[in-house]
């Protein structure tokens, strides 16, 4: 799994808890408070939270630093740091995912938030089933259009023609280790790839039929950059080379 | 332009609702963009043909039952025969797009679905291809009053059609939607139920169709795409098609075709039963009712496979009391981008809840296997588990969509919360179903769910609801005996 040296720049509590919230966060002094405060609200209290700063050039590290000695909590691991350069989300979230010592992992970006009973759901859902590899649920857009992520099951005939799952997720951590986490692909959709390696390794998501957190939709959103129309042609060439099965359109 | 007769803006806009769309002058949108691309400015100069007077269309006008004659008369203060009236109508339509042959048709709702359509008079056109070409000509707003108003037409029941002693042929598509199958099993097992030979076929070729009464259920399939393509006039003459579909649809309008070609008609909304009686056509409801051992007596049954496998589902537990019920809120409905916008509008509510959201995308035809499907029965399952069930319509209909909100929800002593429908009488809001709007159903889910008032309010409706079935049931086992 490719990774990056990091620094520590703040640390409390364990990170063993049986959930690690990983956050990549790269230039959102705006929102990262507001995406903590909706981990800090969470109904499960068995989580630790893992940000990993991918060299912000705005207040972003100071931000979630203060925000940490500020909330610090006995119960709430938190783990800050820093990447020494910058690397991009994919190999921030590895980072994260390496640093954790947990049985799950949620992937959450540092725009986005979390319902308070999120976390307590996906556990729910992945207790249940051992055989299940991740979950995910369904996702509500908000700010410009409102819309729903994530409505469909787990399987190609979804999948083959587009990803309608987003990155914002609960995984085992051994499956992510077994995949060697995410891969890093100009423009993106390293979400996808994520997925469809785990639909060609014959792994399940389960599907949570429930909202339980929500996307920002801004021109800016982490998986979302320079997917231009150009790009997004490029991206489509590199897609289907990586996955033959793909059909996209 | 216009003083030189050269260039008529009224024309040009109502020709290429494109330019009108983009909000660009068109008389600026003909001389910049139109006269090259070879549009037709109207004027003297125009190419396109006139609007022609089709007077011999006036007898399939009238018999579409679409030309109102005593509406139009007071409408637009004329008067004469019903043809001298459809004749007033064709020739005043010419000048005035507006005009309104009735109540339902809008000739200026056609022409702008169709715009390929705007050499022919709409109604005309409507009435000689669109209506078998499947093209969609009313709006639902609009059909929803016209049903509504049609409270003083009589319903029929499926006796009223059958001869006594005759044999029944029930026919749908075999490879048409399969919940489209299970209203053809059920109306075979109704009629056996009344003590009626019935045979439940997918195809009536080579069969003695003589003395045999024939239902077709779902025309726009069986008779569209499936062997119905082929059945002999005089039959076609005396079927009972049992419509399915909404009227703003297109698949309505192929529906109508055949419909009015027998005049004798079932269907499953009573309210749209009444609208078909309004055109003219015989017309009756059968209510879609769990009979004990049929295909909508869902009972209790293990969850299947294709529920549980790639999704979360809750241990299933089946309590006594409504308010003990593992799942707060059932949705179930394909999802299009009101729906998707409607339910994250509600995100912040339902996350507080346990919920259960069957919203699939559906990009293509949807099969019975589909992993992204979940059949009746395990939707009754979940049902049986949920205290309310969430409704959104699809569009702006309020069509009371009796399967969804009955059978999967009333008949599951799910109480059904949902936007206003159009009241059909039978089942009645705030008392078997509650009502909210959109804007008030976030304070409704959390006033039902979260207060000890609203809980007791769910336990009403939910009680209401099962003597409703008995009610229902019974009167169904009296029609059958």
């Amino acid at each position: 799994m490719i990774t990056q040296q990091t620094e520590t720049v703040y640390q409390s509590g364990s990170v063993a808890n049986r959930v690690s919230i990983v956050i990549a966060l790269y230039n959102y002094e705006r929102h990262i408070a507001e995406t903590l405060d909706s981990v800090a609200r969470q109904t499960s209290r068995d989580v630790s939270i893992i940000v990993v700063d991918d060299r912000s050039t705005d207040n972003s590290l100071d931000t979630a630093a203060a925000w940490m000695r500020h909330n610090r909590h006995p119960q709430l691991g938190m783990l800050l740091l820093s990447h020494r350069e910058n690397a991009g989300a994919s190999i921030a979230r590895n980072t994260g995912i390496a640093a954790a010592r947990s049985e799950f992992c949620f992937i959450l970006d540092a725009d986005n938030l979390l319902y308070p009973r999120c976390i307590e759901k996906h556990l729910a859902a992945l207790d249940t089933r051992s055989d299940a590899a991740a979950a995910y649920s369904l996702i509500e857009v908000f700010e410009g259009d409102r819309e729903l992520f994530g409505a469909g099951v787990f399987a190609e005939e979804g999948l083959i023609h587009g990803n309608f799952i987003d990155i914002m997720a609960m995984y085992r951590r051994s499956a992510l280790l077994g995949l060697n986490g995410f891969e890093k692909i100009k423009y993106g959709w390293e979400d996808y790839d994520l997925w469809l390696r785990l639909l060609e390794s014959n792994a399940i998501a389960l599907h949570i039929p429930e909202i339980t957190a929500r996307y920002r939709h801004h021109h800016s959103s982490i998986t979302r950059t320079e997917q231009n129309s150009t790009n997004v042609l490029d991206l489509h060439k590199e897609m289907s080379r990586r996955h033959p099965q793909l059909r996209l359109h | 332009m216009e003083r030189a007769g050269i260039f008529n803006a009224s024309d040009y806009l109502f020709r290429y609702p494109d330019v009108g769309a983009a909000r660009l002058s068109p008389v600026y949108h003909y001389l910049a963009h139109g006269m090259h691309e070879g549009r037709d400015g109207g004027g003297y100069g125009s190419v396109a043909p006139r609007v022609e007077l089709d007077l011999d269309a006036i007898p399939a006008i009238l018999a579409s039952g679409l030309f109102d004659a005593r509406w139009y008369a007071a409408q637009y203060g004329v008067v004469g025969t019903d043809a001298q009236l459809v004749e007033d109508f064709l020739k005043s339509s010419a000048q005035d797009a507006l005009r309104q042959p009735g109540p339902l048709f809008s000739c200026a709702f056609y022409s702008l679905e169709h715009p390929d359509t705007r050499i022919t008079n709409p109604l005309v056109h409507y009435v000689r291809y669109g209506m078998r070409e499947g093209r969609r000509a009313f709006q639902s707003t609009v059909a929803d009053v016209f049903m509504t108003q049609a409270h003083d037409q009589p319903i029929h029941t499926f006796r009223d059609f059958l001869q006594p002693g005759w044999p029944v042929v029930v026919l749908y598509w075999k490879d048409g939607n399969f919940f489209f199958t299970d209203i053809a099993k059920y109306v075979a097992e109704t009629l056996s139920g009344a003590g009626f030979e019935v045979q439940l076929l997918d195809d009536h070729r080579g069969l003695d169709l003589d003395r045999t009464e024939v239902i077709v259920v779902a025309p726009h399939e069986y008779c569209v795409h499936g062997p119905g393509t082929e059945l002999a006039p005089a039959i076609a003459a005396r079927v009972v098609h049992m419509n399915l579909e909404q009227w703003h649809t297109s698949w309505f309008s192929l529906s109508l075709d055949k419909m009015l070609t027998s005049r004798r008609a079932l269907d499953i909304n009573p309210l749209s039963a009444r609208g078909l009686a309004r055109l003219g056509i015989k017309a009756g409801f059968l209510p879609l009712l769990p009979r004990t051992g049929g295909v909508f007596d869902f009972g209790r049954q293990p969850p299947s496979k294709q529920l549980t496998e790639l999704r979360a589902v809750k241990p299933l537990t089946y309590p006594r009391k409504v308010l003990k019920r593992p799942y707060d809120i059932l949705f179930v409905g394909y999802l299009n981008k009101r729906r998707a916008r409607s339910l994250a509008e509600l995100g912040h509510v339902l996350s507080d809840y346990d919920c259960f959201l069957h919203a699939p995308r559906f990009t293509g035809p949807i099969t019975p296997d589909s992993p992204n499907m979940i059949g009746s029965q395990d939707l009754a399952q979940i049902a049986q588990n949920a205290k309310l069930l969430l409704n959104i319509h699809q569009g702006e209909s309020h069509y009371f969509e009796w399967h969804r909100l009955v059978v999967s929800g009333i008949a599951q002593g799910c109480v059904p919360l949902t936007e206003p429908c159009a009241n059909i009488g039978i089942v009645e809001p705030g008392k078997h179903y509650i009502e909210a709007t959109l804007d008030e159903m976030p304070a409704r889910i959390a006033w039902l769910l979260g207060t000890a008032q609203g809980l007791r309010e769910i336990e009403r409706i939910h009680e209401n609801g099962r003597k409703l079935m008995a009610k229902l049931n019974k009167q169904m086992a009296r029609h059958l005996s």
